[in-house]
């Protein structure tokens, strides 16, 4: 919100330059945002936190201004100017028109004057309307602008010969809600739709105001108006927001009201108004109407209690009698002391983010500056804090990656293909849904960079999707490989044996998984439970220039749920192993599967592991040439030639009779 | 020794400048926000913080209700927040229970609740995770980004204890044996805080009136925190009058863009390795 200096000064009695007034805004109260040195002015735009509507006027951030030089001892007492005072002197003056507030606004009140003389501003409104880019209409128009800015109270003027009159010539108002597809036209000529969540002003015809946002064009003030009616009230925040949202239409006074601004300002704006009113435009007073319990509206705030020990516990320093005192004396909070080191403080009407003690500890702690507290070490926890394995696993398993030459990338979690998941106010087309898989997200960086590179290893951590009885997320590693020389099996073998080093890097032992087809895709097991796939892509699919793709996604829980990392010493085996090798024909698609598993049945205990070492599948039949490299080894003697060779046979004869193998 | 290497054991036909060609292995590379994120851990780890994580896809309950914001807090409209579609809210709309709304996290603040409802103080955590905020893109704004909660929680845990935690950490950072780094703090508001702050570091520029990153400022914005507001600590169970400590959220994304000089936030998603590789 902006703000002009030389206003601000006028409620200031200290010198103060603007360099030093951002200075003391930013460290003690708002962030300033920037300067700008215009009409021998300096136009500050501050940074209003969101639960002080009291500052969003000149007179709010004046109040606070001096509130932090009287505690930095620059001003010695305060004197406010009138406007500063929060008086509400203006007497009631019956008339002809009456309000109703039907709903949507804590209290209102006007005011009517008649015999107005609408006239170009004097130059000093002017000049501050200017400063701050607002144009000068009139001088009815610019002090009803002067007042917003200044009190924080918008308020509206009607004409008042415009507004319907009833029995007996007289005006009535309503605050209401809006009845369906009622419709108003606002000055500047545009006309809304509205319903019953907008709020109007209405006479006895119809709407004439959006309440709290922007007033309509059938009773607004022209330059030939002479009788007027200002309006001012305290309308509902989230009803002003919500229409100010969906209309689009944002004003300094929605901006004001959906804030939720203190009702009490709306007293003070209409007396500010209607003095100013009679004094630059001149006119008669006709009529004044508030209700009296409204005035309660201005008075201190309810008591919060507030001990001394606690703030400075909050604070991490001591903070004496003294300093709270002149705290609360220079925020305008009156205190009364309970006992030792025990306070009742009453904020002003203003101040509504003030509830509990620690809003008063921040007020404290705001004006005695944080940067004059001085470190302190906490004392040390009895506790040490674990370590998170999760985080320890996954970078175990990024640096293996890393070290096999694989890049990390971060992807979106959006996504444009249609998954189980959307999103129901997406920002565009292409991030719409939540995705499913981290793969598809890693084929999209290959069409990417095959531009610029002919092969590349990348992989990524990260959380997806799934739709069961509920939204489930899971964490998932998906590593790929791409080449555009590679053939695809190769590919699949080369990804097959980075997962399979990774796995008995991790513990795992070949036999704790295994790899089983399921669709295009080979799933992989741990104890017959899947925690992830494997797969291809060829240069035909998926928008890939030339090349393949090979990758796999692991679930990183269900990974870490069967990590064995605990190691026993074994005896280094004692005696020599024997090497043999099967080389056969296959047909009818026997599964290597079923081969190692008969290799491993009949061979027992002295096979201690087996290779596949060449694969050739026939381009024009399902025979396949398939070769393994078995390693005999007995643990407790010396295996002997003949021994091997009887075992060896009897393998591959089991294996012919069984699966119908050709051996070579 | 090498002398001898040379003589005896290289072939008498060996041509040194052979070995100028030689057989890198290729490593890839940590994405920036990993190392970032790792060194980020590593330090909080040694101040004796437990790193906890949680979900991105959270509950209106986690993300708003409990941490204090008003029911009207602009936050958490449509424009700041991506709101998940789920079949029972479609089915029926009006009879969902509003608290089960589903959204994208806005912050990793939803971690706070649900650490606190499961553990006793005192604890110390840092909590980094995917955050999401419905808002145009641009150089230093995308729909995505990491976040670094922290929280310390104990019987009397202050500000002063917050300012040495936190300069602790933003030393081991970016600080050196040149650069001794300050930090300030200005009076900012949160909902889940009471007092709030935001907190700024001294720049590595030197005060440079062309610094990229301070604008001549000689400060930059880096963290909020606060005092954890007796409201949160009472939705998480906690009896407030018992408990008292401070949280913390930074972006990572930033921090990492200041410290690579990554001109564009959205070149951390990209995928295109042309940038990974330089890291």
């Amino acid at each position: 919100m902006l703000f002009s200096y030389n206003w601000l000064k006028q409620y200031i009695e200290y010198k103060i330059t603007p360099k030093e007034l951002a200075n003391i805004l930013n460290m003690y109260l708002f962030e300033v945002e920037g300067i700008e040195e215009k009409n021998s002015d300096y136009i500050f735009n501050i940074n209003i936190l969101s639960n002080r509507a009291d500052c969003l006027s000149h007179q709010g951030i004046a109040r606070e201004i001096n509130a932090i030089l009287g505690f930095q001892g620059k001003i010695e007492k305060i004197t406010p100017k009138k406007e500063l005072k929060n008086e509400f002197t203006l007497k009631t003056k019956s008339g002809k028109s009456e309000i109703e507030i039907e709903k949507g606004a804590k209290c209102c009140s006007f005011s009517v004057i008649s015999k107005v003389k609408i006239n170009e501003s004097p130059k000093w409104l002017k000049d501050y309307l200017l400063s701050l880019g607002q144009k000068s209409i009139n001088n009815l128009v610019d002090l009803s602008n002067f007042v917003i800015l200044d009190s924080g109270q918008p308020l509206h003027i009607f004409d008042f010969d415009k507004l319907k009159k009833g029995k007996s010539n007289k005006v009535k108002l309503f605050i209401r809600e809006a009845k369906n597809k009622e419709k108003i036209k606002i000055l500047g000529g545009k006309e809304y739709e509205l319903n019953k969540n907008d709020l109007v002003v209405a006479d006895l015809e119809g709407p004439v105001d959006i309440a709290g946002i922007k007033g309509g064009e059938e009773a607004a003030i022209s330059q030939n108006t002479n009788h007027i009616l200002i309006l001012s009230a305290n309308f509902d925040a989230k009803k002003i927001y919500n229409t100010s949202k969906k209309f689009n239409l944002v004003t300094d006074a929605s901006i004001i009201f959906s804030h939720n601004i203190s009702a009490g300002f709306s007293l003070l704006g209409l007396e500010q108004l209607v003095n100013l009113i009679l004094k630059e435009v001149g006119g008669e007073l006709e009529q004044v109407f508030f209700e009296e319990k409204n005035k309660d509206l201005l008075k201190y705030r309810e008591h919060i209690i507030i001990r001394l020990n606690k703030i400075s516990s909050i604070l991490g320093k001591e903070i004496n009698e003294e300093t709270f005192n002149k705290a609360m004396y220079y925020l305008n909070i009156k205190t009364k002391k309970e006992k030792t080191g025990i306070f009742k403080v009453n904020p002003p009407f203003y101040r509504e983010d003030l509830n509990i003690e620690e809003d008063i500890i921040e007020e404290v702690g705001r004006l005695y500056g944080y940067n004059n507290i001085s470190l302190v070490t906490p004392k040390i926890f009895p506790k040490r804090a674990e370590l998170n394995e999760n985080l320890e696993w996954r970078s175990f398993i990024s640096r293996f990656l890393l070290n096999q030459g694989f890049d990390e990338v971060y992807n979106y979690s959006l996504i444009e293909q249609i998954a189980s998941y959307e999103i129901i106010n997406p920002l565009s087309r292409k991030r719409r849904f939540l995705r499913e898989d981290l793969i598809h997200g890693l084929i999209e960086n290959t069409k990417f960079n095959q531009s610029y590179f002919d092969e590349f290893k990348i992989f990524e951590f990260g959380h997806i999707f799934k739709r069961e009885s509920v939204l489930i997320e899971e964490e998932k590693i998906g590593a790929l490989i791409f080449s555009k020389k590679e053939k695809i099996t190769d590919l699949l073998l080369e990804i097959r044996g980075i997962l399979d080093g990774l796995f008995e890097a991790m513990g795992f032992d070949n036999e704790d998984y295994v790899i089983s087809h399921k669709d295009d895709i080979l799933s992989i097991k741990v104890n017959e439970q899947e925690i992830g796939f494997l797969g291809a892509v060829s240069n035909q699919d998926n928008g890939l220039k030339k090349g393949n793709i090979s990758f796999f996604e692991i679930d990183i829980a269900m990974l870490i749920k069967y990590i064995d990392y605990e190691r026993e010493f074994e005896e280094p085996p004692k005696f020599p192993a024997i090497d043999r090798d099967i080389s056969l024909f296959t047909y009818h698609g026997v599964k290597i599967t079923n081969i190692l598993s008969v290799i491993q049945e009949i061979g027992g205990k002295l096979v201690e592991d087996v290779n596949l070492f060449d694969v050739y599948q026939s381009p024009d039949s399902d025979k396949k040439s398939l070769a393994f490299h078995i390693i005999y080894r007995d643990k407790n003697k010396t295996l002997t030639d003949k021994e091997v060779n009887v075992l060896h046979n009897k393998i591959e004869k089991e294996l012919k009779k069984r699966l119908k193998v050709e051996i070579r | 020794m090498m002398k001898n290497i040379k003589k005896n054991f290289l072939p008498k036909d060996f041509d040194i400048d052979s070995v100028l060609k030689n057989k890198k292995i290729k490593t890839g590379s940590f994405h920036p926000l990993t190392q970032l994120m790792n060194k980020t851990l590593n330090i909080f780890e040694r101040l004796n913080f437990e790193v906890v994580e949680g979900p991105e896809a959270e509950t209106e309950y986690y993300n708003f209700d409990a941490l204090n914001f008003p029911v009207s807090h602009p936050a958490r409209d449509a424009q700041d927040t991506f709101w998940i579609q789920s079949s029972q809210q479609s089915a029926n709309h009006e009879l969902q229970n509003k608290k089960e709304k589903l959204l994208l996290r806005t912050h990793t603040s939803p971690m706070q609740i649900k650490y606190m409802e499961s553990h006793e103080p005192p604890f110390n955590i840092v909590v980094p995770g995917k955050c999401f905020r419905n808002e145009r893109t641009d150089a230093s704004h995308d729909m995505q980004f990491y976040q670094l909660e922290g929280l310390m929680i104990d019987k009397d845990i202050s500000i002063a204890n917050f300012k040495k935690v936190i300069l602790e950490f933003f030393n081991a950072l970016f600080g050196n044996e040149n650069n001794d780094i300050k930090i300030r703090m200005r009076p900012s508001y949160f909902p889940f805080v009471e007092p709030g702050f935001e907190v700024d570091i001294s720049c590595f520029c030197d005060k440079k009136n062309n610094c990229s990153i301070c604008k001549g400022e000689n400060w930059i914005e880096m963290m909020g925190a606060g005092i954890v507001h007796p409201q949160v600590l009472k939705n998480a169970g906690l009896v407030a009058s018992e408990w008292q400590g401070f949280a913390f959220g930074m972006g990572l994304d930033r921090i990492a863009m200041i410290k690579y000089k990554i001109p564009d936030i959205r070149l951390l998603y990209s995928g295109d390795l042309r940038v990974i590789r330089q890291f």
